[in-house]
């Protein structure tokens, strides 16, 4: 019983964060919420496995990230979709239509080299703990995050890239 | 640093709202999952030591533990519940079972077993509805647990069964004491009288057994009719007065034994003991008598605790539904309408008399055309309810 409240707090207090994290993955708020409850189960039946729950955050982000991966491998959801909110090119770096544009190209990144910037710039995890839920070596994910930072600069041009200052 | 990434990536995140969790549907899928481990683990043991035992009549299939689930089962707690058509409400819940009509269900912890139009055994939980290929005329549950139970009956002999409903297998599987003897007019077919714990009850053509549903092995109780005894609740049997009759008595006593326990007796057929058999709560098999006699109500006794009073006069009628927790039950009350008589879904405290509605005229009390002759709706005590007037 006490583990049963304990991974109903878990569950509670993490969903939003692990959805949004999910969500930046796929970039479909559908396969978001598919994508947590699977892993939420997964944790769920793997709970008393975890000797420490506050292990359970990381457990299911790996799960989110191997799962979403797995579908991209599998499924389809790479096709191509129409972005109404994209302009033909982007307008200015400080404009949101940069940001814009840079989210459409995330999109068309790899799914380990998406999950390794996710990991690193949104979540702010250290590249130890990035290789961990990636099920990575370190090196690997100094060389995804460079391969994916390298394609996003030369699509995006070196106007907006330096405006934004973004290099290495 | 990369700002332009950071910013993109947070007011994504910041812009999308998550969708409400869904922990029940999560807790439900993980325990069947888990259950399903077990279960596949049980089977690949067995496999590898390909052993298998048979005695006599009845078809061992031994475990040395009872499956308990990793986790509390999504449906633990017993809600005001009750089914309509091809719903069941369990509490403010809506679980669909279409294209079945539910004619008489019980509730369990890892999710409710409903008999459909053609006596076909389902199980519905949060996931769905399947089919366990079986067929029965009533089903019985304990007052918590995963195992459901039922009779088979064939042309020479019945099958009492026990499955686990979290574990999705059987239990126990006998036909003791249920051979059919040739051109035998029946009175009363075979039940299983009660699940109590690890204990299940069955009253056979020849008489009632005790079975350990551990060791899969039961023994003989007594030479009485399959319904004489009505149900046993922690231990507590509640048996009719005269014990030998062949029909229903409407007198009925409870003990620890057939032979012992409190003198007194109550009035009524079925009967529904509280979990810790404190109230007993009894009711006619019929549900429309046609005088209306004082057993032919629904009738709340106390059997160890202090219990006076009538159900209030607020209905007509009462039925029985499901005790909810040691004092407290759902049932529901019959109200006379302009055009057709009404039900409302109630809970009711024996302890503090306490009369609470839950779904107030969710259906009418009128009963099919065609035998048998049932109500619209069905309440989880594992059987229909009937007007058995011609």
């Amino acid at each position: 019983m006490a583990e049963a409240t304990a991974f109903a707090e878990f569950a509670t207090s993490r969903h939003g964060a692990l959805f949004r994290y999910a969500y930046l993955l796929t970039s479909d708020r559908g396969l978001a919420e598919d994508l947590v409850q699977e892993a939420l189960v997964k944790t769920y039946v793997g709970w008393h496995r975890l000797r420490d729950p506050n292990n359970a955050e990381a457990y299911t982000r790996r799960v989110i990230t191997t799962t979403a991966i797995g579908w991209w491998r599998r499924k389809s959801w790479r096709a191509e979709r129409p972005y109404d909110d994209v302009p033909d090119q982007p307008v200015s770096a400080d404009d949101t239509t940069a940001r814009v544009w840079l989210w459409r190209e995330l999109q068309k990144l790899p799914p380990r080299q998406r999950a390794a910037l996710v990991l690193r710039y949104y979540e702010d995890l250290t590249e130890p703990q990035t290789a961990e839920i990636l099920g990575c070596s370190v090196g690997t994910v100094k060389s995804q995050v460079s391969d994916a930072l390298k394609k996003l600069r030369a699509r995006l041009g070196s106007d907006v890239v330096l405006k934004a200052g973004m290099t290495e | 640093m990369n700002d332009l990434l950071r910013d993109t990536l947070a007011e994504r995140a910041a812009g999308t709202e998550p969708p409400p969790l869904d922990l029940d549907g999560i807790i439900a899928a993980g325990n069947h999952r888990a259950a399903r481990r077990r279960t596949l683990g049980i089977l690949g043991g067995a496999v590898a030591t390909a052993a298998v035992a048979v005695s006599g009549a009845s078809v061992l299939r031994p475990r040395n533990e009872q499956p308990q689930p990793a986790w509390p089962g999504p449906f633990t707690q017993r809600r005001a519940t009750f089914a309509l058509g091809n719903e069941i409400h369990y509490g403010s819940e809506v679980i669909s079972v279409a294209p079945h009509t539910v004619t008489a269900f019980v509730q369990t912890d890892a999710g409710f077993v409903f008999l459909n139009a053609e006596n076909a055994i389902h199980v519905a939980d949060r996931s769905g509805v399947r089919s366990l290929g079986k067929s029965a005329w009533r089903l019985t549950a304990d007052h918590r647990g995963d195992l459901v139970g039922w009779v088979e009956t064939h042309n020479d002999q019945g099958e009492s069964i026990v499955y686990d409903v979290a574990a999705g297998r059987e239990l126990v599987r006998t036909p003791i004491g249920n051979k059919i003897p040739k051109y035998a007019s029946i009175a009363h077919g075979p039940e299983i009288v009660a699940i109590d714990g690890n204990t299940a009850y069955f009253g056979t053509l020849d008489g009632l057994y005790r079975w350990d549903i551990r060791t899969n092995r039961g023994e003989f109780v007594a030479k009485v009719s399959p319904v004489a005894v009505r149900t046993v609740t922690a231990g507590q049997m509640v048996y009719q007065q005269p014990l030998e009759q062949a029909d229903t008595g409407h007198d009925l006593k409870v003990g620890p034994t057939l032979t012992s326990g409190n003198p007194t007796t109550y009035v009524g057929q079925q009967a529904f003991l509280s979990p810790d058999a404190r109230y007993l709560v009894t009711q006619a098999d019929d549900a429309q008598p046609g005088a209306w006699p004082l057993w032919a109500g629904m009738n709340l006794f106390g059997v160890t605790a202090t219990r006076d009073a009538a159900m209030p006069r607020e209905y007509s009628a009462y039925r029985f539904g499901q005790w909810l927790d040691e004092t407290t039950f759902s049932a529901v009350g019959v109200r006379h309408g302009s055009l057709v008589d009404v039900v409302s879904l109630i809970t009711y405290n024996a302890r503090t008399s306490a009369l609470s509605v839950v779904a107030r005229n969710f259906s009418t009390w009128t009963f099919s055309k065609t035998a048998p002759r049932t109500t619209p709706f069905a309440l989880p005590t594992g059987k229909p309810i009937i007007d058995r007037a011609e």
